[in-house]
């Protein structure tokens, strides 16, 4: 196990080395720091200086080698455009989508997680038959058409729930809904195999041929066995999220990081750019990296194959 | 997830459902705008929302009255013309800066002062570079001393010119100032996120200058940069108030009872500029006024403005509004809808196959793809980029488009200088940069003599459309939407004025 | 065409038959929706009743057909320029199918070749294409490409490109995984024994037996790739006006939604339905497969 988890977190700082030179590449070379440092109204003279000040004349290994140490330090640079320190900006955006991210899995397992076990109880019965036509649609609806629709029914027809924003709880229902339903099919799909696997393992029809009641046998033996994987599909759903609540963001104007890369992305505001595609590939680099722990520690057999 | 925890996410739920006490209960106005400042100094935060603000967080020296257009005392009592060259300004006693300190001549000469100096970077130069000196005569007389003649002083004056307390500004400087900005406005400034901010009704302002005294006591300001969310916002009441509406939304949201929605004439008009001088591209086919007469004639503005614009939107042919004072336009050459001619002048010019320019718009979507069509229309392939108001402006300043489909509402001045002086005057704004109409110009700034200036003026406004540097557009109607129990009334300088504003039925 | 039945094209044994696809509901329904759409794209052309670039300012947001106030000859009614929308939305199947096709061409072609040199030779190979996969997992897809397309530009083009060099890292793993269980397999040490080169080998023995998994995740692909497209233009960082891609007339239409709701929910539900086709398929293909084991 020692040697897998070693290989395994050698892997993922690999993996975030190489995105920090991506991003770095993409940052420096397609389009010049050091106008965008000088911002809007700036002439030629003071493009050349900041040049210098800043070190983009300097070879470019060089520069990232410099960006690395501040990026350990805690320095993501400064905004293009406000001038903010990049990582007040993306600490006063965390919170939201954050949130946003939790209440989605939440829905999205509320809604899975039953519905799975259901389904797979009666495989092949009309809620089975429902349950998986549900994951079928759900996978196919473009989220940012459903936030749309949503807030076309909810927000404006009905006036049940706000409509954008992120000021308090129920600002988060609709676009939970929306990012929470993408996730959910293949959730409910997992669940529900899982289930139909579980139901059929001997140590199950052990526990009915003893007599235990149907409750018991469900939820204390099979539901627990059945959700393991679940929980390290969870995690991965859940860096998705982060990266997907880009677009949700941007429809119900939450003040997430979403929302703050798009914003960025329509002004060339590299350094927040750079340091939200880092910080998301990390969330994701982590999640996935405990998945995995989590399904080595589960099944010897991983630790093998790998 | 224990039965607690959903209880307690429950409860959480149902709280924040209820509404919060808002709109009349409390007197207070939410409203939303489109693109967050980027700070509050009124000198350098020109953008439309920038100015509004502005006027509720600063008093200018006079105010001019947004229906009679008379000028009303605000900061000064009364003012008297000394000389060609002078003006002098009585102010008023006892006024107080949000901070409690006294307002006093001293902080009107600092504040002009220093932005006349061009090092400190007023983004519209013109408002500040005609002023020479500023003098205390005492501590509530002020003098004003432009460097040449300067007719419209007045008009900047009570329209672009706040006043700063000095010892303030000068304690955090210029960019602490723009974030934490103090003024003896009748609204003080309350901070908060990056995407909303409150300005709170001063209870130390003065009586009886221009403003009145602010109704409403809270106006809380939003920035939601998408047009249909703002919209959503102001059908489901979470907003009260909300402008840049489009045009053709305005009627059907008006039929909804909880909205009053309403078209408002403005000073501003709509241009696409174009790269003559070659700024972005040194052989663009822009370069060659036959190019530009044939975009002229490609494009069917009069289509264009009975069904994008709409209210009492007009076509435009001059390089100014209509009613400026010196925006003469008989003066102007006319480009009728005319394809055929477009593309006849496109082969003359040696573009039978057309060409491929950039052009970066804000304002309406449509119309810039209506334009992008017509274009089309006639072998000119647009690429259109849709930004948000402050980089689309930038990228035509920059120089960095071929076409830019903007607008310009002149800082609601009624004189030519502000709208012709501002974009043919060989600053960035000037995409031309025709030495004859450079100094055309700035002789007319000069000029006191009222026929002398309007001469000039048709003589720049004739060489301009002439040489095809525009396509002059059509003015621009502003679309407000805004709660039904709100008295407002939009005005025709685009600078809506919730001190006026109250609730009521 | 070949993603609908490609199966059948495969002489070799171990593979569903056709006869099972064509009793799979999900998959005939899928495979016929797809068909059709594909044959929209082809004949645009010749089925759309306008151009769909032709603007008409006078005619602006009609409704469609069932509405009282429509315009006649005007089916889905016009969008906010007056352009006929059915003609909008059949063009707009041009750029989706394009689009999906392109991008799985693309990325099956990276991630098969990867997945398949690491999955044969093994060794410090498979550890650099495994590593590889894995950098390429981490990579949130949506925001890197609306990074790159708000760096270079949107264009159709750039759009293709960047989707299908994000997307192979599905076809990567299975064409590896797959290759690795065949390649110990009889046929292939046969081969090996008989001499037969190491490219004989990976193209003629290894792939036509890793063909029918792939598919699968060709679909699912596709059908990524089609929805990551509208997104990106739906946030304006991706095909650009006056092309009609649905995502871009959503975004476009949004402004209209609350009195002419159809502008909306037309190119968001033939995204819908689409995209459900797609994945209809997927799941047939995949039914199939398991039932086969």
């Amino acid at each position: 196990m020692a040697g897998f988890l070693l290989r395994r977190l050698a892997l993922a700082v690999f993996v975030i080395v190489t995105i920090s030179l991506i991003t770095f590449v993409l940052s420096h070379v397609a389009v010049d720091p050091a106008a965008g440092v000088a911002g809007d109204s700036a002439t030629d003279e003071d493009i050349a200086a900041i040049r210098v000040l800043y070190g983009f004349d300097q070879p470019l290994i060089t520069q990232y080698f410099s960006y690395v140490t501040n990026v350990l330090q805690g320095d993501l640079g400064r905004s293009y455009l406000s001038g903010e320190q990049v990582s007040d900006l993306i600490r006063e955006r965390v919170p939201a989508t954050a949130l946003l991210a939790c209440l989605s899995i939440v829905f999205a397992l509320l809604l899975a997680v039953p519905l799975g076990v259901l389904a797979a109880l009666r495989p092949n019965s009309a809620l089975d038959r429902f349950a998986l036509t549900l994951a079928v649609v759900g996978q196919a609806v473009p989220n940012f058409w459903a936030g749309l629709l949503l807030i076309l029914l909810f927000g404006v027809n009905l006036g049940w729930l706000p409509i954008s924003g992120s000021e308090t709880l129920a600002h988060f229902v609709l676009p939970a809904i929306t990012l929470g339903s993408f996730a959910m099919p293949a959730l409910m799909r997992l669940v529900r195999a899982g289930m139909i696997d579980v139901l059929e393992a001997d140590y199950i029809r052990t526990a009915r041929a003893m007599g235990l009641p149907e409750q018991t046998v469900l939820f204390k033996y099979a539901l627990r066995n059945a959700v393991l994987p679940v929980i390290s599909l969870t995690a991965v759903q859940f860096g998705f999220m982060l990266g997907g609540s880009i677009v949700v963001e941007s429809v119900f104007a939450i003040q997430g990081i979403g929302y703050l890369a798009w914003q960025s992305m329509s002004r060339a505001d590299m350094p927040v750019i750079q340091a939200i595609v880092l910080l998301i590939s990390l969330a994701y680099i982590v999640l996935t990296l405990l998945a995995d722990l989590l399904n080595a520690a589960l099944d010897p057999r991983i630790r093998v194959t790998r | 997830m224990s039965n607690r925890t959903i209880a307690t996410l429950a409860a959480l739920l149902a709280i924040s459902v209820t509404p919060v006490a808002a709109g009349p209960d409390d007197n207070s106005l939410t409203i939303a705008i489109g693109e967050e400042l980027p700070g509050y100094d009124g000198y350098i935060s020109t953008s439309r929302d920038g100015v509004v603000m502005t006027r509720h967080l600063f008093d200018m020296l006079i105010f001019r009255d947004p229906e009679t257009f008379d000028y009303e005392p605000l900061l000064a009592t009364s003012w008297t013309r000394i000389d060609d060259l002078t003006w002098e300004f009585t102010l008023r006693d006892g006024v107080t800066f949000h901070d409690g300190s006294v307002f006093d001549a001293d902080d009107v000469v600092w504040t002009l002062k220093t932005y006349a100096d061009p090092e400190t970077g007023a983004r519209s130069q013109a408002s500040v570079s005609w002023i020479d000196r500023v003098e205390a005569v005492d501590a509530l007389t002020v003098r004003v001393i432009s460097k040449t003649p300067f007719p419209s002083a007045l008009e900047f004056i009570s329209g672009s010119l706040p006043i700063y307390p000095s010892d303030y500004a000068q304690d955090v400087g210029l960019q602490e100032f723009a974030q934490a900005p103090i003024g003896t406005g009748p609204y003080q400034f309350v901070p908060g996120d990056s995407n909303s901010f409150t300005l709170q009704a001063y209870d130390g302002y003065f009586e009886g200058g221009g403003k009145g005294t602010p109704s409403i006591e809270t106006l809380n300001v939003r920035v939601i940069p998408d047009t249909a969310t703002r919209i959503a916002e102001v059908i489901g009441g979470e907003i009260e108030w909300v402008w840049n509406v489009p045009s053709d939304q305005i009627a059907q949201l008006d039929s909804l009872p909880s909205v009053t929605a309403e078209l408002g004439s403005t000073m501003r008009i709509a241009m696409i500029a174009m790269d003559a001088a070659g700024r972005a591209n040194s052989e663009s086919p822009l370069m060659n006024p036959m190019v530009r007469q044939a975009v002229n004639h490609a494009i069917d503005r009069d289509t264009i403005v009975s069904a994008l614009v709409g209210g009492d939107g007009e076509v435009v042919n001059v390089p100014c509004y209509p009613l400026q004072f010196g925006c003469d336009t008989q003066a102007a050459t006319v480009y009728d809808y005319d394809p055929d001619l477009a593309r006849s002048l496109l082969a003359e010019a040696g573009y039978a196959d057309g060409f491929t320019v950039r052009m970066a718009s804000f304002r309406d979507r449509s119309r810039a793809e209506a334009v992008q069509s017509y274009l089309g229309e006639v072998g000119i392939t647009v690429d259109l980029e849709m930004l948000q108001a402050r980089a689309s402006f930038s990228a035509w300043r920059e120089g960095e488009i071929d076409m830019w489909y903007g607008d310009w509402g002149s800082f609601s001045i009624a004189d030519a200088s502000a709208s012709t002086g501002n974009f043919f005057n060989g600053g960035t704004n000037d995409g031309a940069q025709d030495a004859e109409v450079i100094d055309l110009v700035a002789a007319a700034a000069m000029t006191v003599d009222e026929g002398e200036r309007q001469a000039i003026y048709s003589d720049a406004i004739s060489r301009i459309s002439e040489a095809a540097y525009w396509v002059p557009m059509h003015t621009i109607v502003m679309g407000y939407a805004y709660d039904s129990t709100l008295n407002f009334t939009p005005s025709i300088d685009e600078l809506p004025r919730f001190f006026s504003a109250s609730w009521g039925e | 065409m070949s993603a609908i039945d490609p199966l059948a094209a495969n002489p070799s044994g171990a593979r569903p038959s056709e006869r099972a696809m064509r009793r799979h509901l999900g998959f005939m329904i899928g495979a016929t929706v797809v068909i059709a759409f594909v044959l929209l794209a082809i004949f645009a052309p010749l089925v759309s009743p306008h151009d769909p670039f032709e603007q008409n300012l006078l005619l602006r947001l009609k409704p469609p057909f069932w509405h009282t106030e429509s315009q006649p000859g005007y089916w889905l009614g016009t969008d906010q320029l007056g352009r006929d929308y059915l003609s909008r939305l059949i063009y707009g199947t041009r750029i989706s199918i394009a689009l999906g096709f392109g991008a799985i061409l693309i990325s099956g072609l990276i991630g098969i070749t990867l997945g398949v040199v690491a999955g044969y030779f093994g060794g410090w190979i498979d550890t650099a294409i495994s590593t590889l996969i894995t950098t390429r997992l981490s990579l949130p897809v949506v925001l890197i490409a609306l990074a790159v397309v708000a760096i270079v530009g949107g264009s159709l083009t750039v759009v293709l490109l960047v989707i299908g060099l994000l997307l192979w890292d599905q076809f990567a793993v299975v064409a590896r995984t797959t290759t690795l269980k065949l390649r110990s397999a009889e046929y292939v040490s046969a081969a090996r024994a008989m001499g037969a080169s190491r490219a004989h080998i990976l193209v003629q023995e290894i792939l036509p037996n890793i063909r029918a998994p792939l598919i699968v995740v060709a679909t699912v692909e596709m059908a990524n790739a089609v929805l990551i497209e509208a997104a990106l233009s739906f946030l304006g960082l991706g095909v650009q006006a006056p092309l009609p891609s649905w995502g871009l007339m959503l975004s476009e239409g949004k402004n209209f939604m609350f009195f002419s709701p159809w502008i909306i929910t037309l190119p968001g539900l033939c995204l819908f339905a689409l995209t459900l086709a797609i994945n209809l398929m997927g799941d047939g293909l995949r039914d199939v497969q398991e039932a086969r084991r």
